[in-house]
């Protein structure tokens, strides 16, 4: 006999879904129609790479379309592109984490790596100035969505040059630049800090933990993955200090909360069991406090992701072995 | 790793609001009745009935010797008209009329006594899995330590045992005082959710009436799913844990399901064998009622009754009614032949099948945290599909209670439990055939060890007669020497061992 | 070029070694044939061809034999063979036999002769019996394998699928 599910797969999906809204949000307000646009294709393309993989592995489209885990993977890989990047830079990365990432281990569960950090990592090496480079609009200006349109489908920026002036970088990249050249940090404070942590992405970071909260709180998600993370990027802050202004600039920038409580609480790619989620969650803390203090990537959460993830297998024997350990 | 030796020790499950139990009700006696013969292995019941039999309520259609055999007894008055298919088929007469044969009980008992009373009304476990009672006492030690009595059910479908309580408490309670005294058990301890307020009132109330016998433990336990099973029981009552490989019986705990009791004390204070039980019926529309059933009333009988008084609506749309028993957990799908049985604690009258396809694990660790034993179901998944013993023996696939909690909260919808039961089967299976082949290869090695002794052994034998050959008649001559000698020794037993010879 | 030079000398250096060990340390063959008699089924019924379940194994460990010969062990046996010995996994060849259930076999008490030649037949003991006496088998000891079938002068031996 078959016991009724309480919540399926695509509950849990749609429920990741709900929760990505007030970030989603935010991120829309802060990069306007390319960050549509993003979105579009990378929820585009993961759906129709998805369907082809899915028919040529003889399974059910239909099943396979409706667990919605393409969508929140897309999403989240357009929530960690900068705007008005060349299209296919958004397919290339959206190919990759669906087709590579995800249906070559076998679909929907089987897979090692995270999908959609496994395809930022991929655009981020490949194009490193495309993705550190974020447009931002100068005060009292915006974008049509024409603008947005040609300077995406028409092969970049510098065919429009009225455009450069907005080109800027992100705060922490661009923290990363002047660290090099040992500009003192107290001058910078004001051109990089928002209100309470990096400017711009501050808000983004609040809207993510308000809609992780959330998921805790639906027991979607564990509390000890997100947990684990904060601890391992505080306790490494607190313990090293760094090249940043505060603990409050390293958690409400860069891709901090959206790592802590959508990335590695992707199920397939976490370790199950609690003792395995604590340490899988405070050393990719610890990786991408490393990485962003001196490694020569300004934020790479997806590295610390991915390297983590290789462990996942060996984290989940460890659980195993406690919790199967015989009574007698 | 002892830094992140984390101490979980909540209880884990399932959580449900459930209702109070409803009263019980009765159901006119159905016109066929159908008992079943049991049969252990190659035993079968002997018959003590034929074709044209009457029968009065309570009396014994079997007889048996063997404690692994159940005896079964008329639930009402009426004449065998069918034996066929291992069930007797009783045409009712409508009268009820009771058996004058009972022997009641009023002395005390000893354990001896209260085993045979157990095997002679054919008593059950009645949790669902139907254990001989006599059985199990009799494969307690000699000096058991803890009576545990399960008044927990914690399916949120099942109702029976609470109506039970409310409606006989006193006669439960009087019946595990028995039970405990005739067993020598000093500990008794009965085990019940916290939301059954009613039912706890009136225990502690009979509890008040027998101060004058042993005391009795009552813990009251969270209601939860599976806190009933038995192990699980046991350590919530008294943070006792079992060993893995060993019954309860054999570990001096006597574990007994309070209908079970109630049953008992029913055969020992009216003589009167277990012929009817409370079982929860849940309707259609999603509400439970208890009712009062016969041993033997087919299903269809209660389905015509609760159809009976189904909204009009519902009958014109004729669904397909689907009937399961064993609650909403523990269901298994019965056919339209099944009857009323001493383990038929629910039964599930439903319109819908409630299947649903199952999609790839996502490794989400749902089933893991949720695992009342702490096994990891979604390695254990991983395992039993591609049937690594190794692993399975690895993961403890033995100590999984199928409580089907796993089932429950898999967003994927996969039939874990369904396939750890089968894992378990094809293991033991395997194991038992590896025993088998031991066995055998240790045999034939032993005999070819000793063919080869015999070759030659029978060489040497060969060239001794060779030196000197025995030939019958130097044999006899041996021996008439033989019997010389002794005559000679003992002259006064001569004749008597000449006699003998 | 300096390249592939290095590779070869290396591949020539480490092929030798590997040579030189694989004939220093000879393969360990007799806890081969004890793993091989592990995952045979013991019915000792030499429907294989050879004597009994360890000569069988013995002879696939020294290549000699396929390992498509043991019918009671079944297409289960022959995987789990396949996989040990690093062979290809083949249906199981029918000239040695079929796989069948498990079964015991059962003699008919009443028109047994007492002969003793099943007994003598039985590969595991598991008949008994005396002269002109009847005879019966050991169920729980019985592995089905058949051959005290012909030997019976009576035939009065039936094969019953197991209990």
């Amino acid at each position: 006999m078959n016991t009724p599910t309480e919540r399926s797969v695509s509950d849990v999906m749609l429920l990741v879904l709900l929760a990505l809204l007030p970030g989603f949000c935010v991120f829309l307000y802060l990069t306007g129609w390319g960050g549509v646009i993003n979105c579009m294709i990378a929820i585009v393309t993961a759906l129709i790479a998805e369907a082809v993989a899915v028919r040529l592995r003889h399974g059910s489209v239909r099943i396979t379309l409706t667990d919605y885990s393409a969508v929140v993977t897309a999403i989240l890989l357009a929530l960690c592109l900068p705007p008005l990047l060349p299209w296919w830079i958004v397919s290339l990365a959206t190919l990759f984490a669906i087709l590579l990432a995800k249906q070559v281990y076998g679909g929907l569960g089987q897979n090692l790596f995270n999908p959609a950090m496994a395809g930022y990592a991929l655009v981020l090496i490949s194009y490193p100035l495309d993705l550190s480079t974020w447009l931002t609009l100068p005060e009292g200006f915006s974008m049509s969505l024409s603008d947005a349109l040609s300077i995406v489908f028409s092969g970049g920026l510098s065919q429009s040059e009225q455009y450069d002036a907005l080109t800027g970088a992100t705060a922490l990249s661009r923290l990363y630049d002047l660290n090099l050249q040992s500009v003192d940090l107290a001058q910078l404070a004001p051109e990089i800090s928002g209100t309470f942590g990096a400017r711009y992405s501050e808000w983004l970071n609040l809207a993510f933990l308000i809609g992780g909260l959330a998921l805790v709180f639906l027991k979607v998600i564990t509390w000890h993955l997100p947990v684990a993370l904060i601890a391992g990027v505080a306790t490494c802050d607190l313990l090293i200090g760094g090249p940043y202004p505060d603990l409050t600039f390293h958690l409400f920038g860069g891709a901090t909360m959206l790592c802590a409580f959508f990335i590695i609480t992707d199920p397939v790619s976490a370790p199950a069991g609690n003792r395995a989620r604590l340490i899988f969650g405070f050393f990719t803390g610890l990786l991408i406090y490393l990485i962003r203090s001196f490694g020569s990537y300004p934020d790479s959460a997806a590295f610390a992701v991915l390297l983590m993830n290789c462990c996942v297998p060996m984290l989940d024997r460890l659980d195993n072995h406690i919790n199967s350990r015989p009574t007698r | 790793m002892n830094i992140l030796h984390l101490r979980d020790n909540r209880q884990r499950g399932l959580h449900w609001s459930k209702p109070r139990a409803r009263p019980i009700e009765t159901l006119p006696v159905p016109d066929t009745l159908y008992i079943p013969i049991s049969h252990w292995q190659q035993t079968t019941a002997e018959l003590l009935v034929t074709t044209g039999s009457t029968l009065y309520k309570g009396q014994p259609l079997t007889r048996s010797y063997n404690h692994n055999v159940i005896i079964t007894h008329a639930s009402s008055s009426g004449e065998v008209i069918d034996i066929s298919d291992n069930r007797i088929a009783i045409k009712t007469d409508g009268r009820d009329e009771v058996s004058d044969e009972l022997t009641k009980t009023t002395d005390s008992l000893s354990r001896q006594e209260i085993t045979d009373i157990a095997h002679r009304n054919g008593l059950t476990g009645q949790g669902g899995a139907g254990f001989p009672l006599a059985r199990k006492i009799a494969s307690l030690p000699q000096q058991p330590q803890l009576l545990l009595v399960n008044a927990a059910e914690c399916d949120p479908d099942i109702h029976c045992d609470d109506a039970l309580i409310q409606a006989y408490a006193p006669l439960v309670v009087e019946s595990v005082l028995t039970i405990a005294e005739a067993c020598e058990i000093d500990r008794v301890v009965i085990g019940i959710e916290n939301d059954k307020t009613r039912s706890i009132e009136q225990l502690q109330q009979a509890m008040a009436r027998q101060t004058a016998r042993q005391n009795i433990e009552l813990v009251t336990i969270p209601s939860q799913y599976p806190s009933g099973a038995e192990n699980i029981l046991l350590q919530l009552c008294t943070s006792e844990q079992p060993g893995p490989h060993e019954s309860l019986a054999s570990a001096g705990i006597l574990s007994m399901n309070i209908a079970t009791c109630y049953a008992m004390g029913q055969a020992v204070f009216n003589g009167m064998p277990p012929i009817s039980r409370i079982t929860t019926v849940v309707t259609p529309d999603g509400r439970h009622r208890n009712f009062k059933l016969l041993t033997g009333t087919p299903v269809n009988h209660i389905l015509d009754y609760v159809a009976y008084e189904r909204p009009i609506a519902s009958i014109e749309q004729e669904v397909p009614l689907h009937v399961t028993q064993g609650g909403r957990m523990m269901s298994e799908a019965l056919d339209t032949q099944a009857v009323i049985t001493q383990q038929s604690n629910c039964i599930t009258i439903s319109n819908t099948k409630g299947v649903q396809s199952s999609v790839p694990c996502i490794r989400c660790g749902a089933c893991s945290d949720i695992c009342p034993v702490r096994l990891m179901p979604q390695h254990l998944h991983k395992a039993a599909t591609h049937f690594d013993a190794q692993q399975l023996d690895n993961l403890n696939v033995d100590r999984c209670i199928e409580c089907r909690c796993c089932d429950v909260v898999c967003p994927s919808a996969i039939p874990l439990t369904a396939q750890f039961i089968q894992a378990k089967e094809h293991k033991h299976r395997q194991n038992n055939e590896q025993i088998a082949a031991d066995l055998a290869k240790q045999r034939y090695d032993k005999r070819q060890r000793r063919l080869q002794k015999e070759r030659s052994g029978k060489r040497r034998t060969s060239l001794k007669e060779k030196a000197a050959p025995a030939t019958p008649q130097s044999r006899k001559d041996l021996i008439a020497q033989a019997l010389k000698r002794s005559a000679k020794k003992k002259p006064n037993d001569a004749a008597d061992n000449g006699s003998s010879h | 070029m300096t390249g592939i030079a290095v590779i070869t000398i290396l591949a020539v250096i480490i092929g030798a070694i590997l040579g030189y060990a694989s004939s220093w340390f000879p393969a360990d063959n007799d806890s081969l044939v004890e793993k091989i008699d592990r995952l045979l089924p013991q019915t000792q019924c030499a429907q294989c061809g050879y004597p009994g379940c360890r000569p069988y194994a013995e002879a696939l460990a020294n290549g000699d034999a396929e390992i498509d010969q043991c019918p009671p062990g079944g297409s289960e046996g022959i995987a789990a063979l396949a996989a040990l010995l690093d062979r290809k996994v083949i249906p199981l060849n029918p000239q040695y036999g079929v796989e069948k259930p498990l079964s015991v076999a059962v003699i008919r008490e009443a028109e047994c002769i007492g002969c003793t030649l099943c007994i003598k037949a039985c590969p595991v003991d598991a008949i008994i019996g005396a002269p002109k006496l009847m005879h019966t088998v050991i169920y729980d000891h019985c592995t089905g394998c058949e051959l005290c079938l012909p030997p019976c002068p009576v035939d009065c031996i039936d094969l019953v699928s197991d209990v």
